[in-house]
């Protein structure tokens, strides 16, 4: 019996620790996290019970209430639960009808800093995978001379910016891979790396 | 995506003073026009204002689950339609500090009754980044199936493999808390944990039969043994090769009841009456038994492929006085493989279970197709091969998480 006393206060010791010696909470509500991590999150963990999930599916509100809860379940930590959050919260309103009309002010300017290569690193590799074959189900096959690739850029522009359906994936591609952030002139550069590369 | 406040008004304004300027020159504006137009713009975000409200409250109501309807072809019983369950899942949640979590399961028994059940109830605190506190009733945190892979859209065949089952080799509940999160292993690696401390579980003793039968773990309000149980999970993930390996442990006190078709005046168990009586009664705390759990489990995916397996083992102690003295070991295993061919919606999945109580062995190989229409909306059906008591069967389920 003293063990098993010793034991519970152990067991409650640890629960102690790892409540006081970890970081904070965002106090920020509701919550925003970093969309680019929350796909390689969301690519990655969500598969290990179930069919990866289309953002589609619910409600940004509806998103909060079931990230917390697959927090639990999945054990996720808070922060990749805030980013796959936003992640799910960009992806749910995903294509959008192609506007004809050209806006005299669109952002033609890449971000400073950032080549092709990088924000497919960034943004990119969580689903089309490091080599372009795709890494979830759906995902193109960049290097099939007769795929994706094969297609014009001002229609792969097109898909860049407005998102693209595949046949077969789980999801769409939201817009701009659902970074909002990223600019016409980024994506310019990451459809370059994408010819050059694959 | 959601659509910024500011940029919707910003857009909504520049639309209405192009449009009033398109019309009339800076000069001929009057006073009471910019007035009037400034009413408007000002009447137009309390709109936008409004209508964002349901997006961000403090608090969030939120209803999720799992339902399932099935065919059931048996080479003995017949052909059979069958509801299987249907499991709301409730939250509320207040901003990221506390969730309440419920899930009630409907189900419907062969003579058309329906029994509910409450298969979990917790109030979660969202401790700090790394851990949440979980009170109440909960799944239990050993092994993977019973906590994360039952709900019949996840489970890729209509049944349960043998031995994961409720109060078969799997705990499926208890009533306790526990404290669970994430973390990460440098670069390269996730880690998931949980501990948890409960109330326990029980044994059914099968005094004719001077043999354990099973274990009860629908996660029961009374700690009849006075021993509480207690230990956890630990699992660690790979994501760049979609590897996860976990490993259970618990150990702790069991009670024990005894069912008995002949009234025995020297039973020393409590007999199982449907009572907690009996689970509070200074026997059933006399006749506490050692209990032990080992568990480890493994998922690993590679393009549209899906492995999984798990072996999880209770052993409850000997115990002189008790009809079944001998030390028992209850254990269960199965391995599964399932294939998406991609791009389409098909899949196949076969697997092979086995569970053991003591000197009884039951088999089960069960193979299948599934057309997944949505992430969450699958169609399955399955051959199901068993060794045991039951039938060899074909099961159509339908199975919708929502």
């Amino acid at each position: 019996m003293k063990i098993f006393n010793l034991s519970i206060y152990a067991l409650m010791a640890t629960a102690g620790l790892l409540t006081l010696s970890t970081t904070a909470q965002s106090n920020e509500w509701p919550p925003t996290g970093d969309a680019s991590n929350g796909a390689k999150v969301w690519s990655t963990n969500c598969g290990r019970c179930h069919n990866i999930r289309d953002g589609k599916e619910l409600r940004d509100d509806q998103w909060i209430s079931t990230m917390y809860h697959m927090r639990i379940r999945a054990g996720l930590t808070g922060q990749d639960t805030r980013d796959v959050l936003s992640f799910m919260q960009a992806s749910n309103n995903a294509t959008k009808k192609p506007s004809k009309r050209v806006s005299k002010n669109a952002n033609t300017a890449a971000t400073a800093g950032l080549t092709g290569e990088a924000i497919y690193a960034q943004t990119c590799i969580a689903c089309h995978g490091g080599d372009g074959k795709g890494v979830v189900p759906g995902a193109p096959n960049f290097t099939d001379k007769s795929g994706r690739l094969s297609k014009t850029d001002e229609h792969l522009m097109n898909s860049l910016m407005n998102g693209f359906q595949s046949p077969g994936s789980p999801m769409a591609m939201p817009p701009k891979g659902g970074n909002s952030a990223l600019t016409q002139g980024d994506l310019e550069n990451v459809l370059k790396y994408l010819r050059e590369t694959f | 995506m959601s659509i910024s406040k500011h940029a919707l008004t910003k857009t909504l304004l520049s639309l209405a003073i192009a449009s009033a300027f398109s019309t009339q020159s800076v000069a001929n504006t009057s006073d009471q026009e910019i007035e009037a137009l400034w009413q408007t713009v000002e009447q137009l975000q309390q709109q936008v204002a409004e209508a964002s409200e349901w997006k961000a409250p403090n608090s969030l109501i939120h209803m999720a689950g799992y339902a399932d309807v099935n065919y059931v072809m048996n080479e003995s019983t017949g052909n059979s339609f069958q509801v299987g369950s249907f499991a709301p899942i409730f939250h509320y949640q207040y901003q990221d500090w506390v969730m309440l979590e419920a899930e009630v399961a409907f189900e419907v028994m062969e003579d058309g009754s329906t029994e509910v059940n409450m298969e979990y109830f917790t109030t979660d605190f969202f401790i700090n980044d790394h851990a949440v506190l979980v009170m109440g009733k909960f799944l239990s945190p050993l092994g993977q199936f019973r906590q994360n892979i039952h709900p019949s859209w996840i489970n890729k065949l209509p049944s349960a493999p043998n031995g994961f089952m409720h109060d078969q080799a799997a705990p499926n509940a208890d009533v306790g808390f526990q404290v669970r999160g994430g973390f990460k292993l440098g670069s390269s690696l996730n880690g998931n944990y949980a501990v948890y401390m409960g109330n326990g579980v029980a044994a059914e003793v099968n005094a004719d039969e001077g043999a354990i039968e099973m274990i009860e773990s629908p996660g029961m309000n009374i700690d009849g043994d006075r021993g509480k149980n207690y230990g956890g999970r630990f699992g660690i993930f790979h994501p760049d090769s979609k590897f996860e390996m976990g490993l259970s442990w618990a150990t702790g006190k069991i009670s024990e009841m005894e069912t008995s078709t002949t009234i025995n005046p020297g039973a020393t168990a409590p007999v199982i009456s449907g009572s907690t009586v009996a689970f509070a009664s200074e026997t059933a705390f006399e006749n506490a038994r050692d209990w032990d759990f080992i568990g480890t489990d493994i998922t690993w995916r590679f393009g549209g492929l899906d492995i999984r397996a798990e072996y999880v083992k209770q052993t409850i102690g000997a115990l002189a006085v008790s009809a079944a003295p001998e030390k028992t070991d209850v254990s269960a295993y199965y391995a599964q493989a399932a294939y998406r061919f991609l791009p389409t919606k098909w899949e196949v999945v076969a697997r092979t279970s086995q569970y053991d109580v003591g000197e009884m062995s039951m088999k089960k190989s069960t193979a299948g197709v599934n057309y997944i229409f949505a992430s969450n909306i699958v169609a399955k059906l399955a051959y199901e091969s068993n060794d045991g008591a039951d039938n060899d069967r074909t099961l159509v389920q339908f199975a919708y998480g929502f």
